[in-house]
């Protein structure tokens, strides 16, 4: 169920990853046996990323954390739903750490929360699609 | 679709912001609770499954769109004090060229209800195909 962790820095990352990470301030973390990682900074000159950065890189953790409970001949069929709580505004860069609790055949349920120094800022959880693609 | 004379300085103001940059966002609508988006299909805001747009950017910017909406009602001694509440449904990948983001007020209070909706942008067979159905809390400070 291992996945090989990415790579911590966004510069080696795929082009439009990327530039996406670099555009919300996202650095990738590890992401094995359904759980993933990421940091979150603030972008052009903020001291502590936004929600709006913070939303993004909710999904995309929780996607990497997904990807690594999808074997063949399941395939990721993108995120269903997401929910989130804000409990308050982050104060300095913030930490989004996903799990993946609960499977079936067509989904995976991931929780995560988002924390920064002085604690979590952040918690709700979403529905991943999968699908099954059987040989013909 | 048109930005009121009134608002037209809060439309630039937004259009500044370094992610409306980065993700390709414009302002095409802007009314009293009421903001309308656009966002291009880029390098950068596609990273989703079948070569979509990626989930959480769609996310991103309605949240964004909400803010903007709920700008429009406040009052001199109010202020967005942040999201509270991000829920969003995905109802089809967004793979057009350009994505419309729609959001209205349906409630402006100390925490203000926003009902936003993610839309294909192309003429076409799927025009105005809602992509996916946001709604966002905000919590307001006041004084």
């Amino acid at each position: 169920m291992a996945h090989e962790p990415p790579s911590s820095s966004a510069e080696t990352l795929p082009g439009n990853a990327r530039r996406l990470y670099t555009a919300m301030g996202i650095v990738p973390g590890s992401s094995q046996d359904g759980r993933a990682n990421s940091e979150v900074r603030g972008i052009a000159d903020e001291a502590a990323p936004s929600t709006f950065a913070l939303t993004t890189a909710v999904d995309i953790a929780l996607v990497r954390a997904a990807s690594t409970t999808v074997q063949p001949p399941q395939q990721m069929n993108g995120t269903a739903e997401l929910n989130v709580t804000y409990l308050r505004e982050a104060s300095g860069p913030a930490r989004v750490a996903c799990t993946v609790v609960g499977q079936t055949s067509t989904m995976r349920l991931v929780e995560f929360t988002v924390a920064d120094a002085e604690g979590e800022l952040a918690r709700g959880r979403s529905t991943y699609a999968v699908r099954t693609v059987r040989p013909r | 679709m048109s930005v009121a004379t009134e608002w037209a300085g809060l439309a630039a103001e937004w259009e500044r912001h370094p992610l409306f940059e980065a993700l390709s966002v414009t302002v095409i609508e802007l009314q009293r609770g009421h903001a309308c988006l656009e966002m291009e299909r880029t390098a950068t805001n596609v990273l989703g499954v079948r070569d979509s747009i990626n989930g959480g950017v769609q996310a991103t910017v309605a949240e964004m769109a909400a803010h903007i909406a709920v700008t429009t009602l406040l009052g001199e001694r109010e202020r967005i004090e942040g999201t509270q509440d991000l829920g969003i449904s995905y109802l089809y990948s967004a793979t057009s060229l350009r994505t419309v983001i729609d959001a209205r007020v349906l409630r402006h209070g100390r925490l203000t209800v926003v009902d936003a909706e993610v839309r294909v942008g192309d003429e076409g067979e799927e025009a105005g195909r809602i992509n996916a159905k946001v709604r966002v809390t905000c919590a307001l400070a006041r004084g």
